[in-house]
């Protein structure tokens, strides 16, 4: 890894990113409203529901985030042109990609902060964490599950020049299969499989555990069995993508399609 | 004020653009120029980057409201906007660069999609769409995707759209940038023959060589200002007459150049491989009579001498530079 | 209303290039797999969330009939929305402006895409709602159904083309537009009563033509004939028209701001 092309493409990620208010929509105004929504649909709204709510919210913006940022981050480029100077660069491509999903995932932190804070104000229900040190520690690991599944959309796109497409098809399923708002034992089993496969599915029932007084876990597992799950889901994909992005140079190289989009 | 003789007459033309706030001072693009344009003629708009080449094009073409002055446009004022739509049926635009075209469309596609912007009846596209094919040699490539075109071809498919309705005024924003000399020279043939037809052309470009194998008069424009006006040569001429003399002697003739300095003439001397002499003097106007210079150096054995007058470039530079 | 004589001419060809325009982009088999997933996981999303926390006023059927309504907003109201700053992004809005034919016409006739996706977005929802989440379309009246198709698709586009005659000056068009359509997932009646709302919220789901369509929309369902729906059938002609005539003049302002700002080709 070459910390110097991470940190520039972090840099540069947040310098797009605030040029282009594009992002509001996937990270901060659709989990909103689908908070808002369950709310609504609720009725009884007390504490807990409300913590459930927003924390389903956050997750699913955050989600979002890393869809939409990761799919597009390439396209992005090829519309550009500055893919191809990217190719050029000594840099490895999985180097920029790093940057530019730490960056995706942070951003998904302040996504979730922001619903939080808008939820609060408007329900002032003085939602509070059972362990706020230890939530925040799994929020960081959720985070960096969530970057290295962006890791492994973006490296695809370097393939292929469907990113909007993707982004539009896999909104809706990830809400649902992601155990966000509605928890995976509510789901068929089918889908709670795919749920399993996905690292921050797990990293949310560890934030459940941290956030609610005598959490029964909704995947039956303990706190640390959540946390492991997550590490390792983590890492295996961070190694697809590796291996992902190293064929999709060469094969880029190979049909020269680095200027079309 | 109808000049029936003439396409454009424009008057104290002028552009300000931005800052937010009506009627405070902003950046003045194009800055009250006058100048005329025949029917038929082709016109060259000549001037550095951001001297208000695309803004006065951008102005006359409808495209952008002048902020004072008039601007007459086949009779119409532009400023009107009742005249616009009539206006814009009967003129065109290029502008240079790749983008304005649908990319995933075929270059025939693009052309049909404009044919109907302009309301041109179905049963003419046809034939109108395959006569523009040829003329700017598309014809083979007219059913592949413009994405796939090479720079030239775009260039050539935004001229055939620009003349879908055969306009009596033609805007060309530097037609031939970056495309290389035999396409290039493709689009200078084009320009020509559509002046042949009676076309108006108005040519922006930075090649001078270009705007002196096209245009019949031009403008220099620089800050936003005109700062050379009329035929080549009157340009050409309008920088007082430079003119450099080039003896070649057989001999060093440094003391008559350093003679010749003394009298504040640019001279300078230097020697060439085949152990000859090249002396170069920069004459403004007739400073002095060739011969009598010439008469000089006789005595170092000349071998050759040569006159050069100033070519538009050098024309071009001065003006533009005089304008800074 | 329009102007020129070729109106109709100018908007069958952007129609026209539209079609050709979106379907090289993305193969029609890939555009309709696009719509089959979103609108069949929009709606589950919705449906699940619901049957999870169980409020007794809200069934599938309600929830099923709003999603499948609300597609429309997600679809026609987007892709209608983003035209002109795609224009403008590829460069073209320059020579469309430069054209004797008026930019209305030319957005109008481009509009005709994002009107067949939801159109399709709609059926395809329906379909699910009867094949899939087992609503009953037994007593359905298919007439009214037609009509509130044609009328929300058509309102929408109007309300589309308003929010996309801001994308001639402004990047922010198609956030906007995005925004609306997610707004009214919350406002419009879609997933819960409108009766839910505070009073000012209210107020505003009522300007907005989806709130009327998903409660005409329920009525057909359940068998309400033209004449029983009325009400709601007036309000989105009304707002429909409304909308048209809205976009039209903004489309006039934004073509005459252009001249005098002189920003076609920046994005």
């Amino acid at each position: 890894m070459n910390p110097r092309a991470v940190t520039a493409s972090f840099k540069q990620q947040a310098i797009q990113f605030m040029a282009d208010p594009q992002w509001i929509i996937p990270s901060i105004v659709s989990p909103f409203l689908f908070t808002m929504v369950m709310l609504y649909i609720h009725q009884d709204v007390t504490g807990p529901v409300v913590l459930q709510a927003v924390l389903g919210g956050g997750v699913l913006g955050m989600w979002a985030n890393t869809i939409f940022a990761s799919s597009f981050t390439i396209s992005y480029d090829r519309m550009n042109g500055t893919f191809e100077s990217m190719l050029l660069s000594p840099t490895k491509i999985f180097d920029i990609l790093i940057g530019r999903s730490i960056w995706n995932a942070f951003i998904g932190l302040v996504n979730a902060l922001l619903v939080f804070a808008i939820a609060e104000m408007i329900f002032r229900t003085g939602v509070s964490l059972a362990n706020p040190i230890g939530f925040f520690f799994i929020l960081a690991l959720t985070l960096m599950s969530l970057a290295s599944f962006g890791m492994l959309i973006s490296t695809a796109f370097v393939f292929s020049r469907m990113g909007r497409f993707f982004s539009s098809v896999a909104e809706y399923p990830i809400y649902v299969i992601s155990g966000a708002l509605v928890p995976i034992s509510a789901l068929p089993v089918g889908l709670q499989h795919i749920s399993y496969l996905l690292a921050p599915s797990w990293g949310v029932d560890a934030m459940r555990y941290a956030a609610f007084e005598g959490y029964g876990s909704m995947m039956g597992t303990s706190l640390l069995t959540d946390i492991i799950m997550m590490v390792m889901l983590s890492i295996a994909v961070l190694i697809i993508a590796y291996f992902i992005m190293n064929k999709a140079e060469r094969a880029i190289l190979s049909a020269g399609s680095a200027t079309r989009y | 004020m109808t000049c029936p003789e003439y396409a454009i007459v424009a008057e104290g033309l002028t552009r300000t653009y931005g800052p937010f706030i009506p009627g405070s001072a902003g950046k003045v693009a194009v800055d009250g120029i006058s100048f005329k344009v025949r029917k038929g003629e082709i016109y060259g708009i000549l001037g550095p980057n951001g001297a208000g080449k695309t803004t006065t094009i951008k102005m006359l073409s409808t495209m952008l409201t002048p902020t004072s002055g008039l601007a007459e446009v086949l009779g119409m004022d532009v400023r009107d906007g009742k005249n616009i739509r009539a206006l814009r049926k009967r003129i065109n635009v290029v502008s240079g660069g790749e983008r304005g075209l649908y990319y995933r469309l075929s270059g025939r596609q693009n052309l049909e999609f404009f044919a109907d912007l302009y309301g041109i009846p179905k049963k003419d596209q046809k034939a109108l769409i395959e006569s523009l094919l040829s003329l700017v040699e598309l014809i083979e490539a007219a059913d592949i995707k413009v994405e796939n075109y090479s720079r030239g071809m775009k260039q050539r498919i935004h001229i055939a759209r620009s003349l879908i309705n055969s306009p009596e005024i033609l805007f060309l924003d530097e037609p031939t940038i970056g495309l290389d000399p035999e396409i290039s020279r493709g689009i200078r043939s084009l320009i020509k023959k559509l002046s042949d037809g009676g076309t108006t052309v108005i040519l922006t470009t930075h090649y001078m060589f270009e705007a002196e194998e096209l245009c019949d008069n031009m403008v220099i424009l620089s800050r936003g200002r005109i700062v050379g006006k009329g035929t080549v040569d009157d340009i050409k001429s309008s920088i007082s007459r430079v003119s450099s003399l080039k003896i070649i002697t057989e001999e060093d003739p440094s003391d008559v150049t350093a003679s010749l300095c003394r009298e504040n003439l640019d001279a300078v001397t230097s020697r060439l491989l085949n152990e000859r002499y090249l002396t170069k003097i920069t004459l403004n106007n007739a400073d002095r009579a060739f011969t009598a210079i010439e008469d000089l150096f006789r005595p170092y054995a000349i071998s050759s001498v040569g006159v050069e007058e100033p070519t538009l470039e050098d024309a071009y530079l001065t003006l533009v530079n005089e304008g800074l | 209303m329009f102007a020129y004589a070729d109106s109709l001419q100018v908007i069958a060809a952007s129609a026209k290039n539209s079609f050709i325009n979106r379907f090289t982009s993305m193969h029609p088999a890939l555009w309709l797999i696009q719509l089959l997933i979103t609108s069949f996981f929009a709606m589950y999303f919705f449906v699940i969330l619901s049957e999870y926390i169980g409020n007794p006023e809200i069934t599938v059927a309600f929830v099923v009939i709003g999603n499948a309504v609300q597609s429309v907003a997600a679809t026609t109201l987007y892709s209608v929305a983003e035209i002109p700053g795609v224009e403008k992004h590829t460069g073209t809005l320059g020579a469309i402006i430069q054209s004797p034919s008026s930019l209305f016409s030319v957005f109008l006739g481009m509009s005709a895409f994002g009107i067949l996706t939801g159109i399709v977005a709609m059926l395809m929802s329906l379909c699910y709602a009867a094949f899939v989440f087992g609503v009953s379309f037994a007593s359905c009246n298919f007439v009214s159904v037609g009509v509130i198709l044609v009328l929300t698709c058509l309102s929408l586009t109007g309300f589309g083309m308003i929010i996309g005659s801001v994308g001639i000056r402004l990047r922010t068009a198609a956030i906007m537009a995005n925004v609306f359509a997610y707004i009214g997932l919350l406002i419009s009646g879609v997933n819960f009563p409108v009766s839910y709302l505070p009073g000012w919220v209210q107020t505003i789901s009522h300007c907005m033509p989806l709130t009327y369509a998903v409660e005409a929309m329920r009525g057909a369902v359940a068998g309400a004939g033209l004449i029983s729906i009325l009400g709601p059938l007036s309000a989105m002609v009304l707002l429909g028209t409304a909308f048209i005539i809205l976009a039209w003049v903004s489309f006039r302002y934004f073509e005459k701001a252009s001249r005098r700002n002189g920003n076609t080709d920046s994005f």
